[in-house]
């Protein structure tokens, strides 16, 4: 996919005479060059159109990094990269200049060919950016078309088998095959999910919302949502948390982290287990160990944990079967929130799953 | 200006209105003098224009030495229009490279470099000699003066 584009460029410099002589300088590109010799000029452009690169004197009557920042925040023109020109015995405003996260500086006197050199690379990086933030979202797009549209056939094969089940009597030869049916269909489903809430989740690569959190609630929320499972597999769960820790995130995604971390526990741990959840705020991290005493994993298991290509789905000491995304899923989302997620294991002794979430100073 | 190679009369001379007394300064001004002077004999010599453009270089960065080095001074005496100077400083870098890349032939650059720094001199470097005059400023206690024999 080649954007065929031609390039829009905008100079901005209040002598005419320096926007005309780079306009001049630049017409080997062959690229759409506009001109402003003001500060207005200048947004109300960048309010039109969307631009590859903008060329800014630094200085203009008008502070030019009080421009650059109104050029950042205009709709068109978040992600366009500016680069100023300054004198080169300007020290002040060259070094003022790479505080507000120029691109880059052209100092006068320079070269044509530094300037035609600089003026190509950053138009051809930012358009190879947008070409690249456009398949991702297209790739997103069909991710997520895909998911909704098989949404739909798996949740009919559940409730119509779920239907069939009841009618059936445990001597009917045909209960097997359909509770195997309702099975796979029921797996099937949450693998979707899962990959539903990735794309959604980690491909934008932002946190919908993010509230200041008390660590023991939330954890205690997550023991909840799982306690059930653990009772079935007679499994004792153990917690401690000082009361007063904050970390702060989306809510939602951290309570999918945690419990995804405890199902897991839970799967590849044998009945009559334990599991022990420890936390120990460090000075600037809150470290949450999740441990249990169940099958453990070996060193290939672990290496390739998180690894999509490589992906392992293993299936529980109870039989239950997992889609070998929920910890590739688990690891997103903490990265997500500046977090890590460490992993200590020993075939037959048990797993640690060990989240380090950034504290929030409580004031 | 059309100096040719023996013509030592056409030559670009220093005169008294240039001077500003700040002994330092001074000499980089005959410097920087010369230096269009040897862009002139360059250019009366038929050099290359590839040659011709380091020469242009050569001045370049000899402006911005010079720059920095009495706006250096400046600071140290305080002196009050320095933000004036010091931009009056970048217009001329921000005029040598119009002119660099505008000017049809390197005499017409060689003319704008001599009208600038007689324009700037007499006008701009001057005034910091009145204010230390009127200030009564020992110019050897803020500024090293370059120890060079001839
Ligand atoms: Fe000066």
């Amino acid at each position: 996919m080649k954007d065929f584009r031609q390039p829009k460029l905008l100079i901005v410099d209040d002598k005419q005479e320096n926007t005309e002589l780079i306009t001049k300088l630049l017409h080997p590109l062959d690229f759409e060059v506009l001109q402003a010799t003001s500060c207005k000029q200048t947004l109300d452009l960048c309010e039109q159109i969307e631009f590859e690169l903008v060329l800014l004197d630094v200085r203009m009557p008008v502070n030019s990094f009080e421009t650059c920042h109104k050029i950042k925040s205009s709709k068109k023109n978040q992600e366009t990269p500016v680069i100023f020109l300054a004198e080169k015995t300007d020290f002040e405003n060259i070094s003022e200049a790479f505080k507000h996260s120029c691109r880059d500086i052209i100092l006068k006197p320079f070269q044509a060919e530094e300037l035609l050199s600089k003026v190509t690379i950053h138009t051809l990086i930012q358009q190879q950016q947008k070409q690249l933030n456009q398949l991702i979202e297209t790739r997103n797009q069909i991710y997520s078309l895909i998911a909704h549209d098989l949404r739909n056939p798996f949740n009919a094969l559940i409730g119509l088998s779920d239907l069939i089940l009841k009618d059936l009597n445990d001597s009917d030869p045909h209960k097997q095959n359909v509770k195997l049916i309702n099975g796979i269909s029921n797996q099937t489903l949450n693998l979707l999910d899962e990959l539903l809430s990735y794309s959604r989740n980690i491909q934008t690569g932002q946190i919908a919302s993010s509230q200041k959190i008390l660590a023991k609630q939330i954890i205690e929320e997550a023991i909840n949502t799982i306690s059930c499972s653990a009772a079935l597999k007679k499994i004792t769960i153990t917690f401690s948390c000082e009361p007063e820790v904050k970390i702060s995130g989306d809510r939602n995604i951290l309570l999918s982290a945690i419990r995804n971390l405890l199902s897991n526990a839970i799967k590849f741990t044998r009945i009559n287990g334990h599991i022990a959840i420890d936390t120990k705020a460090t000075n600037d991290c809150l470290e949450i160990a999740i441990s249990d005493n169940g099958i453990g994993m070996d060193e290939t298991t672990i290496n390739n944990l998180f690894n999509l290509k490589n992906r392992v789905s293993l299936k529980g000491t109870a039989g239950e079967a997992g889609t070998g995304f929920g910890l590739i899923l688990t690891k997103e989302l903490i990265n997500l929130h500046q977090g890590e997620i460490e992993v200590n294991s020993k075939l037959n002794e048990g797993s640690t799953f060990t989240l380090k979430l950034p504290i929030q100073e409580s004031n | 200006m059309t100096t040719t190679t023996n013509d030592n009369e056409k030559r670009l001379k220093w005169h008294k209105a240039y001077e500003t007394g700040i002994e330092r300064i001074d000499f980089e001004h005959k410097v920087f003098l010369e230096l269009i002077n040897s862009f002139c004999y360059a250019i009366n010599n038929q050099l290359a224009a590839k040659d011709l453009s380091r020469l242009i270089s050569e001045i370049e960065k000899y402006a911005e030495f010079h720059f920095i080095s009495e706006e250096n001074f400046m600071r140290r005496i305080n002196y009050p229009d320095y933000n004036k100077h010091q931009k009056d400083h970048f217009e001329l870098l921000e005029y040598l490279n119009l002119y660099k890349h505008k000017a049809e032939d390197f005499g017409q650059y060689a003319r704008f470099l001599h009208q600038w720094f007689v324009n700037h001199t007499i006008h701009e470097d001057i005034k910091i000699k009145t204010f230390i005059q009127e200030n009564n400023i020992d110019v050897d206690q803020y500024y090293y003066n370059l120890n060079i024999s001839k």
